[in-house]
């Protein structure tokens, strides 16, 4: 008998003998019960009227010209009637990770916050929100969708 | 007899139909499988099964491609003992590992019908040796978690690393966004006993585990502004996580479940905090004017890693808790972001663009190298299993958005297609048995 038949006979032996005085290892398997939770939304502003959407370039949280004058010119009806309030959503489209684009839609809104600010709008009177991929106008994955969901929505209520 | 199978066939059929929400699909595999027989286990009980325990076995053990699995029409005999093995039966057949096992009622009382014991062995054909002896216990109506369970302790007996054959996804389902109608699910990691923990007219986003496996963390819309809410697995009930101005978002768990990273944006600038659940206090722990999102801990909840874009275009960074220290992680390209550690927190995952296509990359953090793991587009949210094994993210398949996954290697990949096709956002759970 060799060195490695020796080796193999007795690492048999010893799995035997430990095998039989061990014992079987006992395990269980149980199914967790789970509940569902139903969830009605209700929160203010959440029937209120449009006052215009406003596009953005992608990656990018910077208002072009004409959205900017288009603005100036909602600051302008807004101070003219104080009564209203607003919701301003933040919105972008879906390529990229989905948090990140909840923070980019979000400083979305509050580009459109601070130049209603600068144009005479109280700060009191906005809400902002962003809602990053989730609530896109067109579903569609390709570029003409993509330049329809990255936006901001100004609502009034 | 014959009443009896069809009956056992006609309840597989329709649980089978109930619980298909989603159903795994692999579309590549390994090339030199391990070949392994699971011989039909023998059923000592008078209530019919329900599903057989062979079958969910072989599955899950197919699932990864590691192995090829010996069908039982092609056995030359079927033992459920040991006395009654013969070797020579299975090396004709080149089969390199064996199971057998039975299943019996745990009593006799009518009461107790339901509990039922399997017993099993796995043996090494070529050196004639049984490797391993056990039983499971569970119940009739958990006979695929039992399944699972075996499916576990062969292929840690067999590879030597833990299977994730019992461990379960959490994902969002977004299919009747028209609707309104969002909810949050979880089902085993192939796809089947999918069941829904929330439904909600808001977006929901963001799920992640508490690393016990009982409670969970999400992001909901429901009071008009991103929230983050902990809930009890078990019993649905739900806290929301002392609210602050702006995003509350992102929200994962500390190891010892006492703390939640996530994100909050004040006056509109994202960075990350940690929250103390107990103590219900937030603690900033990075300040930037760029945006700070995307966090994941360290398995020892030492470090850790987010997304900023405070080079101009998001890239990852890890952070030291102890002494605040900050490093860039990634350098290739002008998009990489939502990164999660691997379970040796050497590797990180994230999504990586390249030519405008999103990718899942592995990367070592020491020596910054980096592969691209998917061939897909529009990957994201990439989510290790506890083994860190496999990587499931989220994609688009057949123009409908299904979750998919990739072995660490980028061998074997597969999908779980939605039968309603707009699932999303996946977290696979750490262990739970």
């Amino acid at each position: 008998m060799n060195i490695l038949q020796v080796i193999f006979f007795s690492s048999v032996l010893i799995c035997s003998v430990i095998g039989c005085s061990v014992g079987p290892a006992y395990e269980t398997a149980s199914d967790s019960s789970v509940s569902a939770t139903t969830i009605n939304s209700s929160y203010e502003g959440s029937t209120s009227k449009s006052q215009g959407i406003y596009l953005f370039d992608y990656d990018s949280s910077a208002l072009n010209t004409t959205s900017s004058n288009k603005i100036k010119v909602l600051a302008q009806e807004l101070n003219s009637n104080s009564s209203l309030r607003l919701r301003i959503e933040g919105h972008c489209d879906e390529r990229g990770t989905r948090e990140y684009n909840l923070a980019l839609g979000e400083r979305r809104a509050q580009t459109v916050r601070e130049l209603l600010i600068i144009n005479g709008v109280a700060s009191k009177r906005i809400i902002t929100v962003s809602y990053g991929e989730e609530k896109p106008i067109n579903t569609d994955s390709n570029n003409n969708a993509w330049a329809m969901n990255r936006r901001v929505e100004v609502k009034a209520f | 007899m014959l009443r009896k199978l069809i009956f056992s066939i006609s309840i597989f059929i329709l649980a089978f139909s109930i619980f298909a929400e989603l159903r795994i699909e692999i579309t590549k595999g390994s090339k030199d499988p391990i070949k392994l027989a699971i011989v039909p286990i023998e059923w000592a009980i008078d209530s019919p099964a329900s599903i057989y325990l062979h079958e969910v076995i072989t599955k899950d053990l197919e699932f990864l491609g590691e192995y090829s699995i010996l069908r039982p029409e092609k056995m030359l005999s079927l033992p459920s003992v040991e006395e009654e093995l013969f070797y020579r039966d299975w090396r004709l057949l080149d089969v390199d590992y064996l199971l057998l096992g039975r299943a019996e009622s745990l009593s006799t009382s009518k009461e107790f019908l339901d509990d039922i014991e399997v017993s099993y062995s796995i043996y090494d054909v070529s050196r004639q040796k049984r490797l391993h002896k056990a039983y499971i216990r569970g119940s009739l109506s958990s006979l695929r978690s039992l399944a699972h369970g075996i499916s576990d302790s062969i292929y840690k007996k067999i590879s030597g690393i833990k299977g994730i054959f019992s461990t379960r996804i959490l994902y969002v389902d977004g299919s009747n966004y028209s609707k309104n109608l969002y909810q949050l699910r979880a089902c085993d990691f192939d796809g089947m006993r999918d069941l829904v923990l929330v439904s909600s007219d808001a977006p929901i986003i963001s799920p992640s585990w508490s690393s016990d496996g009982k409670l969970i963390a999400y992001v909901s819309f429901e009071s008009g502004t991103s929230n983050i809410y902990i809930q009890s697995i078990k019993t649905g009930e739900r806290l929301l996580i002392d609210p602050q101005e702006g995003l509350n978002s992102a929200p994962v768990w500390s190891s010892n479940n006492k703390f939640l990273a996530a994100v909050l944006s004040q006056n509109g600038n994202s960075d990350i905090y940690r929250y103390n659940i107990k103590k219900k206090l937030w603690k900033r722990l990075t300040d930037h004017y760029a945006i700070d999102t995307e966090p994941d801990w360290s398995k020892n909840s030492k470090k850790l890693l987010f997304t900023s874009n405070r080079s101009g275009s998001p890239q990852i960074y890890e952070l030291k808790l102890s002494n605040g220290r900050m490093k860039r992680l990634t350098f290739k390209g002008s998009y990489n972001a939502r990164a999660r550690y691997l379970p040796n927190g050497k590797d990180i995952v994230y999504v990586h663009r390249e030519n405008g296509v999103f990718h899942i990359a592995k990367q070592n953090i020491r020596t910054g190298e980096m592969t691209i793991l998917t061939d897909t587009n529009l990957d994201e949210s990439p989510t290790v299993a506890p083994n860190g094994n496999l990587i499931m993210y989220a994609t688009q398949h057949k123009e409908r958005k299904v979750l998919a996954g990739i072995s660490i290697d980028g061998i074997t990949s597969f999908v779980l297609p939605s039968t309603s096709g707009e699932v999303r956002d996946p977290s696979w759970s750490p262990f739970l048995n």
